[in-house]
């Protein structure tokens, strides 16, 4: 009797133990098509990603080198020392401004002559673009060329995209945030962005959109500074030279955007 | 013969039993010192005491009297400060010591608008600074100025030279004090820098591409946007390196006890010195103890020396500010030789007054051109926390009490390259403690130091950003080295 009763235990064991890969295999495949599935939405994202940023920059691009886009209000950026035209003797110029807001974006151009369009111009650390900080204080400096310079910057609120990825990065240090678009929900740390979900849809679903808008999300301030280095000087202060006809040259250009200079 | 003997014998006898009174009375009016009374008698018989007092002015003005910073400005957005190693300190200084003479000595300077000094920051121009006011009292100390002078400042904190403002080949100095904002304009120094000197300083600065350029943060937020956008409020004086040189070379601080024995006689005869003989010795709660009637000296394991008058200050007279230095500086001396390293300067940090009968000095250590600041904590809750090197009370008699903490600090043998762009600084520490933290606080001073706060790193302490608020407190944060800037952008 205990022979027999020994052996059906035994081969109940096998069967059962037999049985758990055969259950678990199904499984297995399941997750596989779940993790492809996942992997297909990660890159249909990328690609989403992709082609938002390539739109976006396109946009942007178009709006560094316009030379006719509006000036705005400082209403994302206020700028520390700004006037419109400036008159230095030092090669390097600085610009330094500040804001409340987050996420913002700053970019430098300087006004080709030749080419009658702004391009994308370096700081003395090599950027042409730079975020500011979480202080929200920025301060750049830059190299003049002598005789006047035109510049234009452009501030703006960065697209949700980028701001989605940052915080993506941010909180995936601290282990907070949790994005899944398989079930085409994003959540970010225990409440959802329900804006940022509407914006993202949006711009899935409307190619065409312009995400930057002047007085919206999108500043433009220009001015003008003229450099005038050592023989400029003593050209000025050793010649005798009627203040009409400093006006005149080249040297001191009144017509700059229309706006009065300021001597400094 | 014999009668004659003993009135010469008695004569005798009355010379010392007078003498010796005298000596009693001269050891008593020597507040009990337990010595010799060899003092007390060189100090009415020899001229050698008058000698020794302009040695000790000597030593302490070459010593302790030396601005906390010199600037020079070229007036057009450039500052540069002046290290105690460049040609051109030394000379400075002495300009600046020229002038402040002048000034202590001379009339009553014409007062000025005191809103206007900002604006002389951003002249062309060289600022001497102390890092609080120093008693004028102290100043003519130090400038070994006697007589009558003028008195018409308490202290004095800054001293602009301007030597292009006036246009008679003059010289205009402007003195930042507590009463105000006086000018004068005085003659070139004889012996000093003419204008055309200063042209030929200012010119070299400018050819110079390795000295680091400041900006004011006057210069870079000339209409306060900052204060109303973002409710920080930084003082318009304060250097801000916003161009130029991004990263710059700095040695760690290597701090260590220079006590190179434990051995209690050595330690007493470094502390004590010609008083050793007079003092009980023992140790108690990790300290060695040296007291008697008078005095306790405590010098703890972690290098802390107390020093306490026991009868403390009662009927004690304050005397003038010179005298209660004169003592101070000779006890630091004194202690400084036995036990700090050479290379590790000492600065006047701050004279309190407050007290009826004595004067508080406080000092700090310096390494290079950088301060050291001090935040020790004691665990045991025995000791009140050290915030400085050394703080010692004083009047014209004797010292009341000192704290000091003692350590040799030396610079490393390495240098590594920090970040000192400050926009990078305020971003740094915003995230460090928060932005909300800087909300309606005014910053003084925001400086690169070292900061000894207890942990001790073997390859050393790098330098720190203090910011100091106006209440004395501050915040530091680490300066970014190149490289851990290098790789957190390719993390």
């Amino acid at each position: 009797m205990c022979k027999k009763l020994f052996c059906t235990v035994v081969i109940l064991i096998l069967v059962v133990f037999m049985a758990i890969p055969v259950m678990a295999h199904p499984v297995d495949s399941l997750e596989d098509k779940s993790s492809q599935s996942s992997g297909n939405t990660d890159v249909k994202n990328l690609d989403k990603e992709q082609e938002f940023k390539a739109r976006f920059e396109a946009e942007l691009l178009a709006i560094i080198e316009n030379k006719d886009i509006k000036e705005t209000e400082q209403f994302l950026v206020s700028f520390t020392r700004y006037v419109s035209s400036d008159i230095v003797s030092k090669k390097l110029y600085n610009v330094s401004g500040c804001t409340k807001e987050e996420s913002i974006s700053v970019i430098l151009s300087r006004y080709n002559e030749d080419k009658g369009i702004y391009e994308q111009f370096l700081n003395i650390e090599g950027e042409n673009r730079w975020d500011i900080g979480i202080s929200g204080f920025f301060t750049k400096s830059f190299e003049l060329k002598k005789g006047k310079n035109k510049f234009k910057i452009i501030i703006y609120k960065k697209p949700v995209f980028d701001s989605l990825k940052e915080k993506e990065n941010l909180a995936g240090i601290n282990g907070e945030v949790s994005i899944s678009d398989t079930q085409g929900t994003i959540s970010v740390g225990a409440t959802e962005d329900k804006n940022n979900i509407d914006v993202l849809k949006d711009l899935s679903s409307q190619n065409d959109e312009i995400f930057l808008e002047e007085g919206k999300n999108l500043q433009i301030q220009y001015f003008t500074v003229v450099f005038l280095d050592e023989s400029d000087k003593d050209k000025l202060l050793n010649s005798v030279t009627k203040i009409e006809d400093v006006f005149k040259s080249n040297i001191v250009d009144t017509d700059i955007n229309g706006k009065r200079f300021q001597f400094k | 013969m014999l009668s004659f003997n003993r009135e010469k014998v008695k004569s005798a006898v009355l010379i010392v039993l007078v003498l010796s009174s005298i000596i009693q009375v001269g050891i008593l009016w020597d507040y009990q010192s337990h010595r010799f009374p060899f003092n007390f008698i060189s100090k009415v018989f020899s001229s050698q005491s008058n000698n020794d007092k302009t040695d000790i002015v000597e030593i302490a003005r070459k010593d302790i009297f030396s601005p906390y910073r010199i600037t020079i400005s070229n007036g057009n957005r450039t500052h540069w400060v002046i290290g105690k190693d460049d040609y051109i300190y030394n000379e400075l200084w002495d300009e600046a010591c020229g002038y402040l003479e002048k000034v202590l000595t001379s009339g009553e300077g014409h007062s000025v608008n005191m809103n206007t000094w900002i604006d002389l920051t951003v002249k062309k121009s060289i600022m001497i600074e102390f890092k609080t006011g120093i008693k004028t009292g102290l100043l003519k100390w130090f400038l070994d100025i006697t007589g009558s002078s003028s008195d018409y400042f308490d202290s004095i904190q800054k001293i602009f030279i301007l030597p292009y403002e006036d246009i008679n080949n003059n010289n205009t100095v402007y003195i930042y004090s507590s009463k105000g904002l006086y000018r004068y304009i005085v003659p070139f120094n004889k012996k000093g820098m003419l204008k055309s000197g200063y042209t030929k300083t200012i010119n070299n600065l400018e050819y110079n591409g390795n000295i680091v350029q400041y900006n004011t943060f006057k210069e870079i937020d000339p209409n306060n946007v900052i204060s109303k956008k973002l409710q920080l409020s930084i003082s318009p004086d304060i250097l801000c390196v916003a161009e130029g040189i991004k990263y710059y070379k700095y040695p760690s601080a290597i701090y260590y006890d220079n006590r190179k024995t434990a051995d209690i006689e050595e330690i007493a005869r470094v502390i004590l010195g010609n008083e050793k003989e007079s003092f009980d010795r023992y140790i108690e709660n990790n300290a060695v103890v040296f007291k008697n009637i008078n005095n306790t000296y405590r010098l703890y394991n972690d290098g802390l020396l107390e020093y306490k008058y026991i009868p403390g200050v009662d009927d004690q007279e304050k005397s003038d500010i010179g005298s209660a230095f004169e003592k101070a500086y000779i006890f630091i001396s004194r202690i400084k030789k036995g036990y700090i390293d050479p290379e590790t300067d000492l600065y006047l940090k701050q004279v309190k007054d407050e007290n009826q009968g004595y004067y508080e000095f406080i000092f700090d250590y310096k390494l290079g051109d950088l301060p050291v600041y001090i935040n020790f904590q004691d665990k045991s809750g025995d000791k009140e926390p050290v915030k400085s090197a050394v703080s010692i009370k004083a009047n014209g008699k004797r010292i009341i009490e000192c704290r000091w903490y003692l350590a040799s600090i030396e610079k490393s043998r390495t240098q590594s390259e920090y970040n000192i762009y400050f926009e990078d600084m305020l971003n740094e520490m915003s995230k460090k403690y928060g932005k909300q933290s800087f909300d309606n606080i005014e910053v003084k001073d925001i400086t690169m130091a070292y900061l000894l706060n207890g942990g001790y790193d073997s390859k050393g302490i790098p330098p720190v950003w203090i910011i100091e608020r106006s209440d004395g407190e501050y915040y530091f944060l680490q300066l970014a080295k190149k490289n851990s800037a290098v790789q957190q952008k390719d993390e």
